[in-house]
């Protein structure tokens, strides 16, 4: 159970680049035993600065001034080590591949334990307690490496529910997850609302709370705007939701945008032709026989669960992957791999890691034989980077950073832009700016997004590219029939997932313990 | 399993399996060892010596792939430098010279390093330097880099793929017309992601309670066994040998 009482906190440090998020005030909210309070608003307003102050990183880690009181079952947190913290409250945090220490699943999910020096017969009791709860069976003792992020982010769960805190705190969990990874984490926080733990989530993504969240917070610049229960919530206005700068409460109430205005008479021959591609990568066939058009003019999405294939076919696309088959045809001719990156520009999740440049100016034009040629200024003003051009990328915010990535692109002439995950931890009003930056490309270029996001989908794409076992499953024009790219999100939810299924809540179920020792 | 019969407390499941391998204690010894070795060195052919003991190092860890790779890049890299004394230009011959010396020393330490690395979970790690009653401000911060490693790989596969879509490498011909340009391409992303990979894992790791002060404990416990002998076995030989030669010198 955690208590904020009259919280404030202000961190020391400011625009350092890194996404430290905006201070609080007056916070005063209760999450009791077994309820889950989702904390959610614009980006910015604070909702991450509530979880760290509930799990103890600010100030422990985070510096900043705190006033007010914080209390976790009654006992002042600023009165705890972060060791202590570390027995009450689990963490999961929103990218699962930086917040496992060790190799394989079974020590990760022990490393909190070891932290506290548990000896090593209750340790593997406990964790061989945690693996069966949360039906990781089939994952215990695997490699880390070779895990999906959904999996990891299972594994990383598990890890912070062995040491049985009594506080549970989410920040964006589901940020780097695909729609079946989401529904497992789901269950994963249902079992631990149905142990009576209490659950503290920051989230941008609703619709996977609908039904398990008790209470919703809606912060506005660092103070709670509201508090409403679920019904309360529910009831909201589509408009008041939207004003609150809030995200779909269910994949039910989103809808496609109406079509943009045809100006160039929609979308015109196909630019990129791929046939029969194939790609095999570690002895496993990644893509087989995909078939693949794209048309200026338009915004395709590319979707399918983890490991679906949908990065290696963006990938191939751009010339990065040697195909074993297949070939890939530019305005009807067959262009070789060598020569398609000079047509095609990718702009990553992780966007620091191609940022080269010292400052934004030379980024744009970095790497281009003529500079000259460039319109930097109108460019950055184009993409609202107005007067930033003197900055170091790493000083720009992840939006920013995103549209320099875009920026980049357009100053290389490129005419295929392959996204990867653009919304990922984005807010409403985030969302709708790059959708509509989507579209502005795809006036004069082929747009291909890699996405999970329904309502990016909605909002910016023409047609759906579907992934499956390494191949076009299905397309979808998006607008005629919304109703089927809903169907796929809700089918690629319900897909089994390759480790055994979480017993219902209540129900024990009875697995043999693993051997104590050989 | 077998290898480490002398211990009753073996862990279950593939991770004991994975993890099988010496105590890190004896792997830091090994480091220590051969790090020793090179620097009191008496002759190229000792050097050969220490770099066939951190070869048999990597085969006792079961890591035979990276002993031959190494084993192999030394060998070529030795074969190189014998042109060198015959090179006409005196710079040069100096520069190349020194650096195969240099090579000479890192290499044996580098594959010890590597083969360490790739064998030691970070909780076994901790495990061991606390063991050694290293203080928390030193374990910490060196978990978090062992942990670090192989996040490294992943990154430089994101950085090539966006160099090549600008148009810059990283292939030989770009790195020979644009030296300096190309190596600022790799470690600028680079030390900004790990800038942001190691905050994410420092403050995970916080909430998980590795600062605890508590003796640390281990799921897969450490503790010495036959394949340490075995392990430690080339550190000592080279370490002896090379404080006998030198005293007798």
């Amino acid at each position: 159970m955690i208590e904020f009482r009259d919280a404030c906190f202000s961190y020391a440090h400011h625009g350092t680049g890194h996404e430290g998020g905006a201070g609080v005030r007056d916070i005063t909210l209760t999450v009791g035993p077994g309820e889950v309070l989702v904390v959610c608003g614009r980006s910015g307003c604070g909702k991450t600065t509530i979880t760290r102050l509930a799990n103890g990183l600010a100030p422990s880690f985070f510096p900043g001034t705190l006033s007010g009181r914080v209390l976790l079952d009654g006992q002042d947190v600023a009165q705890l080590t972060s060791w202590q913290l570390a027995e009450r409250v689990g963490s999961v945090f929103q990218n699962p591949t930086t917040q496992f220490f060790t190799t394989d699943t079974t020590s990760e999910i022990a490393f909190g334990m070891e932290s506290a020096g548990w000896p090593a017969e209750r340790m593997r009791a406990r964790a061989g307690e945690v693996i069966d709860e949360l039906g990781l069976r089939g994952l215990a003792g695997r490699s880390l490496f070779e895990l999906s992020g959904g999996q990891l982010q299972r594994v990383v769960f598990a890890s912070a529910w062995a040491m049985r805190p009594g506080t549970l705190v989410l920040d964006e969990p589901t940020g780097n997850l695909d729609p079946g990874a989401v529904r497992d984490l789901r269950d994963c926080v249902a079992r631990a609302k149905a142990a009576g733990c209490a659950v503290l989530v920051a989230e941008h993504r609703l619709s996977w709370l609908a039904g398990l969240a008790d209470r919703y917070c809606v912060l506005s610049g660092g103070r709670v705007d509201r508090v409403l229960d679920s019904d309360e919530f529910a009831e909201l206005s589509d408009a008041d939701v939207t004003a609150m700068g809030l995200r779909a409460r269910s994949a039910g109430g989103i809808r496609p945008a109406p079509p943009p205005p045809r100006g160039h008479g929609g979308p015109g021959r196909p630019w990129l032709r791929a046939a029969g591609l194939s790609v095999r990568r570690g002895g496993r066939q990644v893509l087989a026989g995909v078939d693949v058009r794209l048309c200026p003019g338009e915004v395709v999405a590319l979707t399918g669960a983890n490991g679906a294939g949908k990065t290696t076919l963006g990938r191939a696309l751009c010339g990065l992957v040697r195909t074993d088959a297949g070939r890939i045809l530019v305005e009807g001719a067959p262009v070789s791999r060598r020569v398609l990156p000079r047509h095609a520009a990718m702009v990553f999740q992780h966007v620091e890691q191609q940022m080269f440049a010292e400052t934004v100016d030379a980024e744009v034009t970095f790497g281009l034989a003529r500079p000259q040629d460039v319109d930097v200024a109108g460019l950055l003003d184009g993409l609202d980077l107005a007067g930033l051009g003197p900055r170091h990328p790493a000083t720009l915010s992840g939006g920013q950073k995103q549209r320099l990535a875009v920026a980049t692109a357009m100053a290389g002439g490129k005419r295929l832009v392959v996204l990867d995950e653009p919304t990922s931890g984005l807010d409403r009003d985030a969302v709708q700016r790059v959708a509509a930056l989507l579209r502005r490309l795809a006036a004069d270029r082929v747009v291909l997004v890699i996405t999970h996001d329904l309502e990016l989908i909605a909002a910016a794409c023409d047609r759906l590219i579907h992934l499956a076992d390494g191949g076009v499953r299905e397309e979808v024009d998006v607008r005629a029939d919304f109703v089927r790219v809903r169907e796929l999100f809700e089918d690629m939810s319900h897909r089994t997932a390759p480790v055994d299924r979480i017993p219902e809540p209540g129900v024990t179920a009875v697995r043999p313990r693993p051997p104590q020792s050989p | 399993m077998s290898v480490r019969s002398g211990r009753a407390d073996e862990p279950p499941g593939p991770g004991a399996r994975r993890t099988g391998s010496a105590d890190p204690r004896s792997k830091l010894f090994v480091l220590l060892a051969v790090a020793a070795a090179t620097a009191l060195s008496p002759a190229v052919w000792f050097d050969l010596v220490v770099m066939g003991a951190a070869a048999v190092f990597a085969l006792v860890l079961r890591r035979p792939r990276m002993g031959l790779v190494g084993l192999a890049g030394y060998a070529a890299m030795m074969a190189a430098l014998q042109g060198v004394p015959r090179l006409d230009h005196v710079a040069l011959r100096t520069m190349l010279g020194s650096f195969g010396a240099l090579m000479r020393t890192v290499l044996p330490c580098g594959l010890v390093a590597a083969v360490t690395v790739s064998t030691t979970p970070v909780g076994e790690f901790m495990s061991a330097l606390n063991a050694l009653r290293l203080p928390r401000q030193v374990v910490v911060p060196l978990a978090i880099m062992l942990r670090y490693a192989p996040t490294v790989r992943a990154d430089w596969a994101s950085i090539r793929d966006a160099m090549r879509l600008r148009g810059i490498g990283p292939g030989p011909i770009t790195l020979v017309r644009h030296p300096v340009r190309t190596i600022e391409c790799v470690y600028v992303p680079l030390l900004m992601s790990a800038s942001t990979a190691a905050d994410e894992l420092s403050m995970a790791a916080v909430a998980r309670g590795i600062e605890n002060p508590a003796r640390r404990t281990c799921c897969t416990p450490i503790g010495f066994g036959r394949v340490d002998v075995l392990a430690t076995a080339p550190g000592i030989v080279v370490l002896v040998l090379a404080i006998v030669l030198r005293v007798n010198a």
